[in-house]
């Protein structure tokens, strides 16, 4: 454990963990087809739950090992396979249809990285091994957020909202160093049964508008 | 404390363990009137200043909480009469199927369940569960008829909402990292209940703080309908079933509302009051302009409501951000106004609904004639919400504007004004003409006029008649009195934002 712990420190892991999943953020917010989101999705939280182990024996806090564990049971292994066939039984189109293309949604995913590396340093002072992690997490929220604009397609929407929600996970960690682990739960239990009933929306919108697409959605006004 | 919640949920089980429609019906009634005493109880007992603790401090029950829960235990006994007679209508026109109904009720139950632990939440990260667990809920009863625009009510409903409330996740984190170091009432550092963060609120730090609370207000004021966040509303009070409408309307947003003043009072202490006071002003203001607007260009009886609901919202929020004696009871008491008036003018919008098949605001009129109890009933409300003398709403406007008065703020008087003026103005124009005139009941897809119907509409059920005539009673004689236990309430919960932390 000791010397796991002074590679944590030496190779800062810390760091390059939640850069990693900056980078999946953005291979999300510019790629073309639906799978891929969904492996930049599990890329992302295998990488969320390796950082909250990271944290458990960097600063020798067991319970993080639950809530780690939890997250692979929940955001890797659950909610790709809902989704996997979700997507399947939709028979969706492959590509994702975004409204702005992909050089531009880059820049866009730049500035905003920028933004926040600007804005936030002043506002908020985070010291010890998370110092980074919190501009992170704000950026991969805004860029899910800002992705979740740029789709048409309502499955996409879903996956945004799953980056925001692991982005807000690892917001959660760097400030707090992992909540008490019944609250962690509870929140996770709470997002899966979102992802769920969207889910059940999602069949539902099919059926009755034949597509997924949410350009289509627009009987609603004012 | 415990059974307050209890009850709800073995309701739930009930219906789910039932195969008949009736039995639900009636086991959701027993319920939510078997909640509502014991919440009486519990508000008489925290009204003479008792605080009800759970063993770990993780539930939690003070003036604030007890009143936010007679209004949620009022209210779902309401909707649970009026949802008898509107299903049964609803299942006889083949809207609903039988196996619908069960499900409806299930979810109902659960939905009451869920509003009920927002207000007895301690543990602030307990209350964000609970926020979000009223809206998957809700989602589904949004979406009960899997019609193309209630799907896309309830997707729009079930993405902006969960949205907006992971940015009070974040809020919430932010708070706990601010009080990380600190070790409150209860004994141990770093706890999120709070009683210990309000205990020394003193001692966290004003910029973090400060941050937490703009995204707790965004996060909470998306649920709550505040303006330029609102635009879920509409859809999602227009679709879904008139009785959840109701609940949707008159108490959901109030417990979205109840977490943005719980944060409230923590920022308050640590940030000083003016700038709760300033962000809290804005919303509202924003809220009540452009939902005074939108109200003029509408033409469904539900969406003029539900836009309604936005303008009172801002009301709320405008009242509770000015403070002092005269906000903070302006704020709270209108909170239990709007709560009796807006599921009224639902029940009465639901009743002209079930018999015309869609409520729109220019193919209706002479609903007076065919039923001049519901008739009689509209009108009241629609003074109510309108803010005119002598009902219950028109006091806590007044005292608003007393408030506002006091606090020398004009323009912000002068808008109110003038929202209030359109808002009346809309309201009259659109069930004036659903009321007055000769009775006549909607247009097929033709174009063609349908007979005249002078006959008495169909399928009403005499216990929810008496349930809409309390309602439309206590409108009235909340305005002319307030009862001793309300007062009581409200002014414990008043200390809460006006002292120097607990």
């Amino acid at each position: 454990m000791p010397l796991i712990k002074r590679w944590i420190e030496i190779f800062g892991a810390i760091d390059f963990i939640s850069v990693g999943m900056l980078l999946s953020v953005v291979a999300m917010s510019s790629s073309k087809r639906i799978e891929s989101c969904l492996k930049a999705y599990v890329i992302n939280s295998w990488l969320l739950a390796l950082l909250m182990a990271a944290f458990a024996v960097y600063l020798s806090i067991p319970h993080l090992y639950i809530a780690a564990f939890f997250t692979i049971a929940g955001k890797c292994v659950l909610i790709p396979y809902f989704l996997r066939k979700v997507i399947g039984e939709l028979k969706v189109t492959r590509e994702v249809e975004p409204y702005l293309s992909t050089p531009v949604s880059l820049i866009i995913s730049f500035a905003l990285v920028v933004l926040v590396y600007s804005f936030i340093a002043g506002g908020i002072f985070v010291a010890g091994a998370a110092r980074n992690v919190l501009k992170i997490s704000v950026s991969i929220i805004l860029i899910s957020l800002f992705t979740m604009m740029n789709r048409k397609k309502a499955v996409t929407q879903v996956m945004g909202l799953l980056f925001m929600e692991n982005g807000l996970f690892l917001a959660g960690f760097s400030l707090t160093y992992g909540m008490p682990t019944i609250i962690e739960l509870g929140v996770l239990f709470d997002m899966m049964m979102g992802v769920m009933i969207l889910g059940v929306f999602l069949t539902q919108i099919k059926k009755s508008f034949v597509s997924v697409d949410l350009d289509k959605l627009t009987s609603l006004k004012g | 404390m415990l059974f307050v919640v209890v009850v709800p949920l073995a309701a739930a089980l009930i219906c789910l363990a039932v195969k008949n429609s009736r039995a639900s019906e009636y086991a959701t009634m027993a319920g939510s009137v078997a909640a509502a005493v014991w919440v009486l109880r519990l508000a008489a007992g925290s009204a003479g200043g008792t605080i009800y603790f759970s063993k770990n401090y993780t539930l939690y029950c003070d003036s604030l909480s007890a009143y936010i829960l007679l209004v949620i235990s009022l209210l779902s006994v309401a909707a649970s009469v009026y949802s008898v007679e509107y299903m049964r209508g609803e299942l006889r026109t083949g809207t609903m199927t039988e196996e619908g109904l069960r499900y409806y009720y299930l979810l109902l139950n659960l939905f009451v369940f869920t509003m009920m632990m927002v207000p007895l939440a301690n543990n602030l990260a307990v209350l964000w569960m609970a926020v979000e667990a009223t809206t998957l809920v809700s989602a589904l009863l949004v979406g009960i008829y899997r019609k193309k625009q209630s799907i896309e009510a309830a997707w729009k409903y079930i993405m902006l909402c969960t949205v907006g409330i992971t940015f009070a996740l974040l809020g919430t984190f932010i708070l706990y990292y601010a009080g990380a170091g600190i070790v409150g009432a209860s004994g141990e550092a770093g706890s999120l209940n709070w009683t210990d963060l309000m205990h020394s609120a003193r001692l966290l730090n004003p910029a973090t703080l400060r941050l937490a609370f703009i995204f707790v207000v965004v996060g909470y004021g998306t649920k709550a309908g505040l303006a330029p966040i609102h635009n879920w509303l509409p859809d999602a009070h227009s679709e879904a079933p008139t009785p959840v409408s109701a609940l949707l309307s008159g108490i959901l947003l109030n417990c979205a509302f109840y977490g943005v003043m719980r944060f409230a009072a923590i920022v308050r202490v640590s940030c000083g009051p003016a700038f709760v006071r300033d962000i809290m002003i804005a919303f509202g203001v924003v809220s009540i302009v452009i939902a005074s607007l939108f109200m003029l260009i509408q033409l469904s009886a539900k969406r003029l409501l539900a836009y309604s609901s936005i303008e009172h919202m801002g009301i709320i929020s405008l009242s509770f951000g000015l403070g002092g004696i005269y906000g903070l009871y302006a704020a709270l008491l209108h909170i239990l106004n709007h709560a009796i008036g807006k599921p009224l003018m639902f029940f009465v919008t639901g009743r002209i609904h079930s018999v015309s098949h869609g409520a729109r605001l220019d193919r209706v009129s002479g609903f007076l004639k065919m039923s001049p109890l519901t008739g009689v009933l509209g009108f009241v409300g629609v003074a109510a919400l309108a803010g005119v003398p002598p009902f219950n709403i028109f006091l806590s406007e007044f005292l608003m504007l007393k408030g506002l008065a006091a606090g020398a703020h004009w323009y912000i008087m002068a808008i109110f004004l003038i929202a209030s003026g359109l808002v009346f103005f809309s309201l009259l124009r659109g069930f004036g003409g659903m009321l007055l005139g000769r009775p006549r009941l909607g247009q097929n897809e033709e174009g063609q006029k349908q007979e005249n119907h002078t006959k008495p509409v169909p399928g009403t059920w005499w216990p929810t008649s008496v349930m809409m005539t309390l309602l439309g009673a206590s409108l009235l004689f909340l305005g002319l009195n307030i009862p001793g236990g309300i007062d009581k309430l409200i002014t414990r919960s008043m200390g809460i934002f006006m002292g120097g932390g607990l």
